[in-house]
């Protein structure tokens, strides 16, 4: 029963970590929201006043998708820099416990900081726009969406820990692609022709994010729903082949402890 | 008659924390660091504050180099308050905090001495001089690291850069906090040889703070040893080495055709002659430290006298170690 | 000639980073357009130009008022960041202690050797912007209008040094590993107006606006996007209140970061 014994040290720790950086994860999920509200107010000045309810409401649920997208990125992928420098990663597997296993346990406050950013969220655009954010027409087909936005996001932040652990991302390519990802978010499929519809579903996100506008309206989308599935089951390939092979090499050539600043 | 370069009288200091006593409630504790600790420092010294982890070592640093004002107390460098005059005390000190860190690690050796240089107000042609005359001096140069990013440096090249940056406006004062700590030998050995030929041919004074004994006893010129922010003792090593025995024990290791007595040698002091199985016979004699040349002197004329051809004369005196251990009262608080 | 000694090590020290790390150089060329392409890009999916003029409630070119907002936008957080949240960096670096030994006052160092730098980065993101505003405007019209939004930022940095430098301050008392402040940033820009006029916010805000010295550097920057010029009046009244904040700020640094930095000392906080 040593994977129970590793299992219940691993959840410990994120756990005891989580409360000491509790202050931390506030001001994070505050900043984040603030950010993205300034860009939705920006937004919203060329959407006519008589539509701006219905825009504020797409943009919560933007803002609830990204944080996933956002969590998986620094609070699982990127981290892994931080436990590189000061030399956990060596230390674990002395004892046994991959890095992997050690990132299992960012779930905890990947989850932490997603409920923390969708309540500031609901707080400010709720009360901004007097929107009702939970008004779903499909919660099943909502709940479709967010599962596999969860399940993308946490295997982005797997294939990120493994490039982490091999080249050193930079910090600035990681913003860059999170703020790129706000924009595909944002764009609805209906806005892209239907005849390459099919290959839009096929950047991650994209068809979770449909699913949770399907929810939204009460409306279906089972190309999104099949294509995303397709998508989740490539990253989770590319997560465990690039975690596999990341193994293999650091046993072989040690970490990189590139410093990150 | 050399010149009080540094002075320090009654420095006290206290550090307040906090305790978590449960969710809400929280334990004030305050922490004597420093209870009244004075010593002054001569020019060209190596001087030596030594002490435990937690006696007060870098605290002390810190408030020489005016980033703590102390509590009570005053301490002075060349005159100058380091509290009311601190601008003018940091013109004339160079200072090391650590060897490990206080670098932009996505900068090379170079680039850090320039920016600091700048930020200390030297420009040009005389900074890129200084700044190469630096990189040679401390060994970066020779090991070809000064265009490495510091993020790629050993420990022992990030030492010898913080000594470089220290030695940057080329001030009369050195202060550094343990510049040897976790070094390999040789660039141990290169850090206090600089150090001494700073102090003793540069004419730079020198206070440095470590809890390697050795090291002390290898170069400094007057130690300070601290235990629980306190003065437990003072002076130059052989002064402290006499508190702990005034007395030396020489052992000379001899070649003797025929076995000798030690009624044989009339020399004044008790003698003990080892004849060890397998090896060379061994006289060991203790004398008092005041007497030890005129001793062995004594006793070489007696043991020629004697027809003994003699190999190797040791002398065990006490270490500053076993200074420390008496006065503190601890193998170490490590 | 320290002080320009300390305004060139600002600068050598950016130049190295960018030397050494040039992903945070990309980054730096490509967050404005990244910035500015998602809110128009969101902006005409959902919506249009007309909507824009009406909501804004004046005949201004929306690419450009929110080109102007961006750079404004930008700078503003760099200054903060950089000035401010520089101490938290230092600190983490171990590096601090070592800026402090300088022969100046901390918020002289601080501040002084980061203008050159902010000079130089903001005139790089702007001229970035420049070809787009030829395409729109036309090469004459399009340099005037930089110009604006030039003039804008660099009077706007001045007041808005001193306020960061007490920012600095804060910092230096608080010792957390991360930047427990970093919030203030997206406020102060939402009080702002930084994309949108202060005009709509309500009554309570407007007062917390009128305090903010990138409330004005954002409006005179937008006069760029404006179609028809204002009078010289709003300009006069604009630098004055700048100016005015500007001494207001940085008089209020001075102290308290001095007083901050004697209790932090007296405290042993900066190491």
């Amino acid at each position: 029963m040593r994977w129970a014994t590793k299992a219940k040290a691993i959840v410990w720790l994120h756990v005891v970590r989580l409360w000491r950086y509790k202050w931390s994860f506030l001001s994070t999920a505050v900043t984040s929201v603030l950010w993205l509200f300034l860009f939705i107010l920006g937004v919203l000045l060329f959407v006519p006043p008589e539509s701006q309810r219905e825009a504020s409401l797409q943009a919560f649920w933007v803002v609830f998708a990204w944080s996933f997208v956002s969590s998986g990125t620094w609070l699982m992928g990127a981290w892994v820099r931080f436990l590189i420098s000061v030399g956990l990663v060596e230390e674990h597997m002395l004892r046994g416990v991959t890095p992997y296993e050690v990132m299992y346990g960012r779930v905890i406050p990947f989850l932490f900081d997603v409920f923390l950013t969708t309540t500031i969220a609901v707080l400010v655009i709720g009360t901004t726009f007097g929107v009702n954010v939970f008004e779903v027409e499909d919660v099943w087909m909502l709940l479709l969406g967010v599962v596999l936005v969860f399940l993308q996001s946490l295997s982005y932040g797997l294939i990120v820990t493994s490039l982490s652990m091999r080249t050193g991302v930079p910090s600035q390519l990681l913003d860059i692609v999170n703020m790129l990802t706000i924009g595909l978010l944002m764009l609805p499929a209906e806005r892209v022709h239907a005849s390459v519809r099919h290959l839009f579903y096929l950047i991650p996100y994209t068809a979770p994010m449909q699913l949770i506008r399907c929810g939204l309206g009460g409306l279906r989308d089972y190309l999104a729903l099949t294509e995303g599935v397709v998508v989740l089951a490539i990253l989770l390939a590319i997560a465990a082949s690039a975690a596999r092979s990341t193994l293999k090499y650091v046993r072989k050539e040690g970490v990189k402890a590139v410093g990150f600043m | 008659m050399r010149r009080e370069v540094v002075v320090a009288e009654n420095l006290v200091k206290r550090y307040t924390s906090y305790e978590r006593k449960g969710i809400l409630r929280k334990e004030k504790k305050i922490v004597e660091a420093l209870r009244g600790v004075s010593f002054t420092v001569l020019e060209g010294q190596v001087f030596g504050l030594l002490g435990p982890n937690g006696a007060g070592k870098t605290t002390t640093v810190k408030i020489l180099s005016t980033l703590l004002i102390p509590d009570a107390g005053h301490a002075s460098v060349y005159g100058y308050d380091i509290v009311r005059e601190a601008r003018k005390v940091r013109e004339l000190i160079g200072v090391s905090l650590s060897v490990e860190k206080g670098f932009f690690w996505k900068l090379t050796g170079r680039e850090n001495l320039t920016y600091f240089g700048m930020l200390y107000g030297l420009d040009g042609d005389e900074l890129r001089s200084r700044v190469d005359a630096l990189l040679e001096l401390v060994g970066l140069r020779e090991l070809e690291a000064e265009d490495k990013l510091y993020e790629e440096y050993s420990l022992g090249m990030k030492a010898r850069l913080s000594l470089a940056r220290a030695l940057l406006t080329d001030p009369p004062v050195l202060i550094l906090d343990e510049p040897t700590l976790g070094l390999d030998p040789p660039s141990a050995r290169m850090i206090r040889e600089l150090l001494v030929e700073l102090a003793h041919k540069n004419g730079k004074t020198v206070f440095v703070t470590t809890h390697n004994m050795f090291e002390a006893e290898m170069i400094c010129d007057k130690v300070v040893i601290i235990d629980r922010g306190r003065v437990v003792a003072a002076g130059t090593v052989s002064e402290l080495k006499r508190k702990v025995s005034d007395k030396v024990t020489v052992t000379f290791t001899f070649v003797s055709s025929r076995p000798l007595r030690p009624s044989a040698l009339s020399v004044g002091y008790p003698l003990n002659i080892d004849n060890e199985e397998g090896g060379l016979p061994k006289l060991r004699v203790v004398v008092p430290a005041s007497e030890v040349e005129d001793a062995t002197a004594r006793i070489l004329r007696s043991l020629y006298d004697n027809g003994c051809s003699v190999r190797k004369i040791e002398v065990k005196e006490p270490t500053l170690e076993d200074v420390f251990i008496l006065v503190t009262g601890k193998g170490g608080r490590e | 000639m320290r002080l320009v000694t300390l305004l060139k090590s600002g600068i050598m020290l950016d130049l190295y980073y960018f030397k050494n790390n040039r992903a945070s150089f990309v980054g730096m060329l490509v967050y404005p357009y990244l910035m500015l392409g998602l809110i128009l890009g969101a902006g005409f999916l959902f919506g249009s130009a007309e909507a824009f003029r009406r909501n804004v409630g004046l005949n201004a070119d929306p690419v450009l008022y929110f080109i102007a907002s961006t750079v404004v936008a930008m700078a503003s957080v760099s200054v903060m960041w950089e000035v401010g949240g520089n101490v938290m960096f230092l600190r983490w670096l171990g590096a601090l202690p070592y800026v402090l030994l300088a022969p100046h006052r901390m918020s002289v160092v601080l501040v002084v050797s980061y203008i050159p730098r902010y000079v130089l980065f903001q005139l790089i993101q702007i001229l970035e912007f420049l070809p787009l505003i030829m395409v729109l405007h036309g090469p004459i019209e399009a340099l005037y209008r930089t110009a604006i939004i030039i003039v804008a930022t660099l009077i706007g940095m001045l007041p808005l040094l001193g306020f960061s430098a007490i920012f600095a301050a804060v910092m230096l008392h608080l010792e957390e590993e991360s930047n427990v402040l970093n919030w203030l940033n997206p406020l102060i820009l939402l009080f702002s107006g930084a994309f949108y006029p202060v005009y709509l916010l309500p009554a309570w805000a407007r007062v917390v606006s009128a305090a903010l010295p990138t409330t004005y550097t954002l409006e005179l920057a937008r006069i760029a996007s404006l179609v028809t010029m204002p009078s010289l009046g709003t300009y006069v009244a604009l630098f004055s209140i700048l100016l005015g904040l500007t001494a207001l700020y940085n008089s209020l640094s001075l102290v308290l970061v001095g007083k901050s930095e004697e209790i932090v000392l007296r405290r042993g906080g900066i190491s």
